[in-house]
């Protein structure tokens, strides 16, 4: 699946999709309940994918599992694609399908038994995944041990 | 840039397999090969003088040590895969070239000599180890999921009478070793780049098995981690308390029903 429009951050991403998932998922599915999540329709076959998986934070002074948000990406062609048959979530904003993934992807995180607590890495510079990430809820904000990225963090209505 | 070498000789492939042990190397090989417990290699046969060939070198995908350690393991079908994958890496074009660019570079050298002498020598062959040992790693990651297994990269960092002290990536402790193993490394230097295998027993004993790397100066300064993330432990969860308030910042997501197997 192509998702990058030629952004570092995008190849990055389309890199990590069309090389690394896959194994990745294989080895870590057993140690992190790994998890894919894809949107595939019959006559356009693969068109967003995203991942999860398990992780430990120190959450009020306890070790939690809480959750690790690696990857959302959507087909290029279809960015910003409107989802129209979808009710809006939120202030009557049309769903995109940027925005319908990552909604797949948290109704499976909620179905886990993890702690409702939700950290993503994006890079600073791309500022449509960081608006997207504050409109879900991940808000919280810290710096990552490499700079150019950022880690956002939500903790979900328990 | 550290990297593990992508290429191994027989004799470490049979003290993988029995470590410690007395059987010869060649009728260790004989016995997995027959087994298809490790892959054939790679041969090459230099030539000196007038085109004479000059002796045989022969050297094996270093997937034969996870696949050994497999079979050491009583796991013959792992092993017998992951050494179907060695072979995918000893028959392509590019490995062989490397194989036989290597063997010009000297008979009496380590492979750990060759190999630094190849990516200080030539951006092509520097390339090209790098890609090798790319593919090796990422067969590794699918194929192997014991986790202390896989390789570490480390540097030594100083010597103490006896004892070299290793710095390994992505950890903070040091690692001390005996001096003489890294002798018979070619490694006992301070700045040596070093692989290094745990291997648990249990109560209280673990096997660690040292091989030289290569440290790969200039370049980008990507590294090539066995996994790209460690998994995350127990020991060290994320503190995350600087960051995240006890207010819900996540609405709970209507349930959208998801296919397939969880």
């Amino acid at each position: 699946m192509r998702c990058s429009t030629g952004a570092w951050f995008e190849n990055d991403v389309e890199t990590f999709i069309q090389t690394t998932l896959a194994d990745y998922h294989d080895w870590r599915r057993a140690h992190t309940d790994h998890t894919i999540v894809g949107l595939e329709l019959d006559d356009l076959g693969l068109i967003a994918v995203g991942s999860h998986e398990a992780e430990f934070v120190r959450d009020a002074g306890q070790v939690a599992t809480s959750t690790y948000l690696e990857c959302a990406a959507v087909r290029t062609d279809l960015q910003g694609a409107v989802l129209s048959e979808v009710e809006p979530l939120d202030d009557d904003r049309p769903v995109t399908l940027g925005r319908y993934i990552l909604e797949a992807l948290l109704s499976d995180i909620a179905e886990r038994a993890r702690a409702p607590i939700v950290r993503a890495v994006v890079a600073r510079e791309n500022t449509r995944s960081l608006r997207l990430c504050s409109r879900i809820g991940l808000t919280d904000e810290r710096d990552d041990p490499d700079e150019r990225f950022v880690q956002r963090i939500g903790r979900m209505v328990a | 840039m550290i990297v593990e070498l992508p290429l191994v000789t027989a004799a470490e492939i049979a003290a993988e397999y029995r470590p410690g042990g007395e059987a010869t190397v060649k009728a260790t090989l004989r016995r997995l090969r027959a087994r298809d417990l490790i892959s054939a290699g790679v041969a090459e046969y230099p030539r000196g003088v007038a085109g004479r060939v000059a002796g045989a070198w022969h050297v094996y995908s270093a997937l034969n040590l996870d696949a050994v350690r497999a079979a050491r393991a009583h796991d013959e079908p792992a092993a017998k895969t992951i050494a179907k994958r060695a072979a995918h890496i000893e028959s392509r074009r590019a490995t062989v070239e490397f194989v036989r660019r290597l063997a010009e570079l000297g008979g009496s050298a380590s492979l750990r000599r060759r190999f630094e002498w190849a990516s200080s020598l030539d951006d092509e062959l520097r390339a090209a180890l790098v890609a090798v040992v790319a593919e090796t790693v990422a067969e590794r990651n699918r194929l192997v999921h014991d986790t202390t297994s896989v390789p570490r990269l480390a540097l030594v960092a100083a010597m103490h009478g006896e004892l070299a002290e290793l710095m390994l990536e992505g950890a903070e402790a040091p690692v001390s070793i005996p001096i003489p193993d890294l002798e018979l490394l070619d490694s006992a230097f301070v700045g040596a780049a070093l692989a290094l295998r745990f291997e648990r027993f249990g109560r209280g004993q673990t096997l660690l098995k040292a091989a030289p790397a290569i440290k790969l100066d200039g370049g980008d300064d990507s590294r090539i981690y066995p996994y790209e993330r460690p998994l995350p432990s127990t020991d060290a969860p994320i503190a995350l308390a600087a960051a995240i308030g006890a207010t819900p910042t996540l609405r709970r997501p209507r349930r959208i029903p998801i296919a397939g197997p969880r």
